[in-house]
């Protein structure tokens, strides 16, 4: 075994001579195809080696790519969910807008009236009282009796009880409601009430009076609890028969009362004074 | 024994403004879901199975304890619904409170699966919530058009109320479990 090292303690020498003379000889170029011969074996080899270094940095580079990949899918969810909720927001807002500007341009065009703007905040917990809770009570001078209206002068409903900061407005859909009407375009009167399934219903239309499909029920202003011209509803079906002393008709409301968030109650309005007979 | 009013009354207050706000827009046609009627059914019938254990473990009968626990939720709860309603005052508390009675009183004496019980309690006190409390509208004053409203609002509120009242009888058992493992350990 000591002898070992001993033996071929010449291999060190003789590979230092080698290299130096591949030194020497390549410097003298005599080396040339022995390395082009190299080259032939070496290339594919080196190719394949690089190659497959170049696709596993391509591996690592893809980890990295799809880690970063992810942290902008989140980003980009959170930026779209961010924008969705933004959108309905907003168009929550036209909404709203919408209705607003109906109810300032019923204010602007009619400067008699004394209104305020109410919001929705609840409705009737029994199914059997048509009826809604507004935001604005005593403290803002409202009265049993009063009218409110929502977007494009529709009539909803009339305040039935007020409390300190909140007030109830019965719906014209509710079985206790009734309102004096006429049709805008012959000009029969009539009485509108809340039907128990929820419709409204004119009745006491003279029989001799013309009424059709899709003709616009009006507020008459009879009585002098509500102003003149309010939109109530249209006609969509009629019902005559000879033998009644009175016709009716089957009313669509003017506004959605189920889904009502902003409405004008009208605080005082000029009611229509009777005319004097011509001398 | 109820738990605390400082669960009781939050809890039904937030029944109850639910029942005047979201409610009708969950409604699927005429019919909405009651969560304060599946309450007090749950609760008076929870109510019930326990004074019914306590009376056979020889313990002080307590059948109108049991009763009586339902019944004094659905007073509040009712009364809370009349302050949000433009009905009289009371008409709510009043229906409500025939219909924990009268769940209470079945609960206490009828022994039976608590799967068959519960939905057929809850059928059977949607229909006498509703009566009752057309009743009282009636009696003061107001138009009732009993045939409409049996088809309309009646009778898809126990379908309705049959689907709900499983998922609110298992919440308020879980309740009832937390306060009656305090009530132990105290």
């Amino acid at each position: 075994m000591l002898n070992r090292p001993r033996s071929r303690s010449w291999i060190f020498f003789v590979l230092t001579l080698v290299a130096v003379l591949a030194l020497v000889l390549h410097e003298a170029g005599q080396l040339q195809p022995v390395e082009d011969l190299a080259q032939l074996v070496i290339a594919p080899v080196q190719r394949s080696f690089d190659g497959l270094v170049n696709s596993t940095g391509d591996l690592f580079g893809m980890f990295r790519e799809v880690r970063e990949l992810r942290v902008e899918n989140r980003d980009l969810q959170d930026e779209n969910n961010r924008l969705r909720s933004e959108n309905i927001r907003l168009k929550d807002l036209e909404a709203e807008n919408i209705t607003l500007r109906d109810l300032l341009k019923f204010s602007r065009n009619t400067p008699d009236y004394v209104t305020l703007a109410a919001d929705v905040i609840g409705r009737d917990p029994s199914p059997y009282l048509n009826s809604i809770t507004i935001n604005v009570g005593d403290n803002r001078g409202l009265k049993p009796g009063m009218p409110v209206i929502t977007g494009g002068s529709a009539l909803v409903g009339r305040i039935k009880e007020v409390n300190p900061r909140t007030s109830k407005v019965q719906l014209l859909q509710d079985v206790n409601s009734a309102v004096n009407a006429l049709i805008q375009s012959s000009r029969a009167n009539g009485l509108v009430k809340g039907q128990p399934d929820g419709s409204l219903l004119m009745d006491y239309i003279p029989l001799e009076e013309k009424v059709a499909t899709d003709d616009v029920v009006l507020t008459s202003g009879l009585g002098g609890d509500l102003p003149r011209s309010l939109v109530i509803g249209q006609v969509t079906d009629v019902t005559k028969r000879d033998i009644d002393l009175f016709q009716s008709a089957a009313l669509r409301p003017a506004a959605d009362l189920n889904r009502l968030e902003v409405v004008l109650v009208i605080l005082s309005f000029e009611s229509p004074t009777p005319q004097q007979p011509s001398k | 024994m109820s738990p605390s009013p400082y669960f009781t009354i939050p809890f039904l207050l937030i029944v109850a403004i639910f029942q005047a706000t979201a409610a009708p827009r969950l409604a699927v046609g005429s019919a909405r879901p009651d969560l304060m009627l599946l309450s007090v059914v749950s609760w008076s019938l929870l109510a019930a199975f326990r004074a019914r254990e306590l009376e056979y473990g020889d313990e002080a009968p307590s059948l109108m304890r049991g009763i009586n626990d339902g019944v004094v939720w659905a007073f509040v709860g009712g009364m809370f619904l009349d302050l949000l309603s433009s009905g009289p005052l009371g008409a709510n508390a009043l229906a409500l409170m025939v219909t924990a009675l009268a769940v209470g009183v079945i609960g206490v004496r009828v022994s039976g699966a608590t799967l068959v019980l519960v939905p057929l309690m809850a059928a059977l006190g949607t229909l006498i919530d509703h009566l009752v409390y057309l009743t009282v509208l009636a009696l003061t004053g107001q138009p009732v058009f009993l045939d409409v409203y049996m088809n309309r609002f009646i009778l898809p509120g126990v379908v309705f109320n049959l689907a709900l009242v499983p998922a609110v009888y298992l919440l308020l058992m879980m309740v009832d479990r937390r306060t009656s493992r305090e009530r132990l350990e105290w």
